[in-house]
């Protein structure tokens, strides 16, 4: 039993070693990229829709719904990041039903990948958004004694949603596969229908984490011009 | 070690792909057609909504020409009624005059017939009475009373033809009703004493003079005539009626 897809070498090139994960990735791709082409060569603008392009319109406008519910802005520009974020992981976590496939989010190398590119989407919609000076200098408030503590924080929280995630998916597929030694027949049904839902909160979970923890750096911005706005950044 | 960072940096790598992937094939042509919708919808709706405003525009319109229309029709309806009541009060004005009019000159006429009713009564009456007169008087009338006719005829004469020789020529006499010989011997002794000499007597008979006598002696007359009396008796009568109102 394979703890992570990352231990299942497909083929190597040189010092290059294409694992499960990789190769899970590009299917997952694969199939968003396609079936987003398939679905969207033919966008109707009229009254007349698509069951296809309904589900996608409803998956798109509720990711825009929560990413403004969560930033207080105009949620398009946070679009692609975010919605992939959750887009990729919910499909990834939906597919550990499909006999054979390992998610790719249960290997740690790929929740790693993208706490690390939460972590650094935070500071460029930050700076983006306020500047690379007024940004910076968020890590030195309210006094430059909290600048250890801020960057602690920064790795921490970057840490926690790697782990979190990873540790979700991989329980789950773990728990799974040792219910499938005991109990063959019946448990393990339930403990993929249970995947199923665990893996949309996962998915939502890390997409949220995300948008809250870009949020936060503008709001520090935000509270800056605005004295009375009291809110302050969440870390966790 | 569970992080193999050579997977890291592929997965970064294939994450970013995947990004350009989506927003290239989902959620550009997504968010362009959610746009699109929304522009035709806000279009339609204000399309709509012009619509609309057009509708209560002219439903204000309309409104206003039918206040108009029935403020007009209000106006003419008056004025009918006005000139209604005119032409009425006219009408009956006209009427009244034309029957006071026919009444007073029916009236009149009414007036005119009693009154040409009553004068022809009168004068029927009047002839009724002296027709009933002569016929009782014709009735009447005997020997004794034609005898005394002779005898006032006879004075008559002698009292009109005193001085009157006479011509000593015939002497016609006429009489409304037959003389017997002694009336006719009475009248010959008479008339001997008036006109002595006179010549013969010639005795006619003309009912046309009713009771009464007619002497014809050369250019002179002398008549006694009961229609006489009776025809002037009349006209007098008849003339008083007629004045009388």
């Amino acid at each position: 039993m394979h703890l992570s897809p990352d231990s299942i070498i497909i083929f190597q090139v040189g010092l290059v070693k294409v694992n499960g994960t990789l190769v899970f990735t590009w299917l997952v791709m694969l199939l968003l990229s396609f079936g987003s082409w398939l679905v969207t060569r033919r966008l109707s603008t009229g009254a007349e829709v698509s069951r296809w392009q309904s589900l996608l319109e409803s998956v798109v406008t509720l990711i825009l719904g929560q990413i403004k519910d969560v930033t207080r802005q105009d949620p398009r520009r946070f679009l692609p990041f975010l919605g992939t974020l959750f887009i990729f992981v919910g499909t990834c976590n939906l597919l550990s039903v499909i006999p054979g496939f390992l998610p790719p989010t249960g290997s740690l190398s790929t929740t790693t990948a993208l706490a690390l590119s939460v972590l650094v989407a935070v500071p460029i919609y930050g700076i983006a958004d306020t500047g690379f000076g007024v940004y910076l200098q968020n890590y030195v408030r309210p006094t430059p004694l909290m600048l250890p503590f801020n960057i602690t924080g920064e790795i921490s929280r970057t840490l926690a949603l790697a782990v979190r995630l990873f540790g979700n998916v991989m329980s789950g597929s773990m728990i799974g596969g040792i219910l499938l030694a005991i109990a063959p027949l019946f448990f393990p049904v339930i403990m993929q229908l249970l995947g199923l839902l665990t893996g949309i909160v996962q998915a939502y979970i890390f997409a949220i984490l995300a948008a809250v923890y870009i949020a936060a750096g503008l709001k520090i911005h935000e509270s800056q011009v605005s004295p009375e706005n009291n809110a302050t950044p969440e870390t966790q | 070690m569970l992080i193999d960072w050579t997977t890291v940096i592929f997965q970064l790598i294939n994450f970013l792909i995947l990004i350009v992937l989506l927003k290239r094939f989902l959620y550009g042509p997504i968010i362009r057609a959610m746009d699109e919708r929304e522009r035709t919808i806000a279009a339609r709706l204000a399309e709509a909504s012009r619509a609309e405003q057009e509708a209560q525009e002219h439903a204000r319109v309309l409104a206003a020409e039918q206040k108009e229309f029935a403020d007009r029709r209000a106006v003419l309806h008056d004025e009918a009624q006005q000139e209604l009541d005119r032409w009425k009060d006219q009408s009956l004005d006209r009427l009244k005059e034309e029957v006071a009019a026919k009444q007073q000159s029916w009236q009149q006429t009414l007036d005119e017939e009693q009154e040409t009713f009553r004068k022809k009564l009168k004068v029927v009456i009047g002839q009724q009475v002296f027709s009933v007169s002569r016929k009782v008087l014709a009735d009447l009338a005997d020997n004794r009373l034609e005898r005394r006719l002779l005898e006032v005829f006879l004075e008559k004469i002698s009292r009109e033809a005193e001085g009157f020789s006479g011509d000593q020529g015939s002497v016609t006499i006429r009489s409304g009703f037959p003389l017997v010989d002694e009336e006719k011997k009475r009248l010959d002794e008479g008339l001997d004493k008036i006109f002595p000499g006179h010549g013969a007597l010639d005795f006619q008979e003309d009912p046309a003079l009713g009771f009464g006598l007619r002497l014809l002696t050369g250019d002179r007359q002398w008549e006694w005539n009961l229609s006489r009396y009776l025809d002037d008796m009349e006209e007098d009568i008849i003339q008083t009626l007629r004045r009388s109102p």
